[in-house]
C-alpha cells in the first residue's frame, strides 16, 4: 500500500469515527442511529432512488462532456466526486421537502450548529488552499476543491431547511 | 381523501398534532399527512393512533358510504 492510499484509508476511518460520535451528540437519545417513522422511511426510499439515478445521469453527462467539450481529467480527483455530490444534493433536497430528512430523535439546534461548523471549516480549507495556490496543480483541480464541494453541499442543505421551515410556517 | 374523523377525535381530546405524534412515535408531519389524506398509514400505525385516541379502527379509518359521495 502506498503512502497516499494509506492516508486515504486512515482519513476515511477517522471520518467514520467522527461521524459516529457526532451523531450520538446530535441525537436527543444519545444513539448514533437516527430514527424515522414509516412515512419518513418511504420518503427516504424514494429520495435514494432519485439520488441513485442522478449519480448515473451525472456520470453519463461527464462522459458526454469529456467526449465533446471539456477534458474532464482536469477535474482531478473531483471527477469521481462531482456525480456523488449531485446525487446527495438530490437525495437530501427530496427528503427535506417531503419531511423525511429530520429524524424523530434529531436535535435541530445542535444539528444546525454542526452544519454551520462543517460548512465554515470546509469553505475555510478551500479558501486557504486557493490563496496558497494549492487549488490547481498543472491546470488540474486538487483535493481542496472537495472541501469547497462539501461546504456548498451543507450550505444547500441549510438553505433547503430554511425554505422548508418558511413553507411550513406559511401553512400553519 | 381527508380524514376529518381523526382530526375531530384528536381535537376532542384537546391534543395537538405534535402531542398525538409523540404518543404514537411518529413525526408531526406524518399526523398532518394522514389528516390531509396525503398518506395512508400502515395498520400498525392505525392501531397505535386508535389506542391513543380511545377509538376503534372503524370509527377512525373505515370509509363510510356517505363520505365517498
Amino acid at each position: 500500500m502506498t503512502g497516499t492510499a494509506a492516508g486515504l484509508v486512515a482519513g476515511i476511518v477517522v471520518g467514520l469515527i467522527v461521524v459516529f460520535f457526532a451523531l450520538r451528540k446530535l441525537n436527543d437519545d444519545g444513539k448514533a442511529k437516527t430514527k424515522y417513522d414509516e412515512r419518513q422511511k418511504a420518503v427516504r426510499g424514494m429520495a435514494y432512488t432519485y439520488g441513485f439515478w442522478t449519480i448515473l445521469a451525472a456520470n453519463a453527462a461527464m462522459l458526454v462532456i469529456s467526449a465533446t467539450a471539456f477534458d474532464v481529467a482536469k477535474l482531478g480527483p473531483c471527477l469521481y466526486f462531482i456525480p456523488i455530490f449531485a446525487g446527495i444534493v438530490v437525495q437530501v433536497s427530496y427528503s427535506i421537502f417531503n419531511d423525511g430528512y429530520v429524524g424523530l430523535n434529531t436535535n435541530m439546534k445542535k444539528y444546525t450548529i454542526f452544519m454551520i461548523i462543517v460548512t465554515v471549516f470546509n469553505i475555510g480549507v478551500a479558501l486557504t488552499a486557493f490563496i496558497n495556490g494549492k487549488m490547481f496543480t498543472n491546470g488540474r483541480l486538487q483535493g481542496p476543491f472537495l472541501n469547497l464541494l462539501c461546504g456548498l453541499l451543507f450550505f444547500v442543505v441549510a438553505v433547503d431547511l430554511l425554505i422548508k421551515q418558511a413553507m411550513d410556517g406559511k401553512e400553519a | 381523501m381527508k380524514n376529518l374523523r381523526l382530526k375531530a377525535a384528536r381535537a376532542g381530546l384537546d391534543l395537538s398534532q405534535d402531542e398525538l405524534a409523540g404518543l404514537v412515535g411518529v413525526s408531526r408531519q406524518t399526523i398532518s399527512a394522514i389528516e390531509k389524506g396525503d398518506y395512508n398509514p400502515t395498520i400498525n400505525l392505525c392501531i397505535a393512533i386508535c389506542k391513543a385516541l380511545g377509538k376503534t379502527l372503524d370509527e377512525l379509518f373505515w370509509e363510510r358510504a356517505a363520505e365517498n359521495i
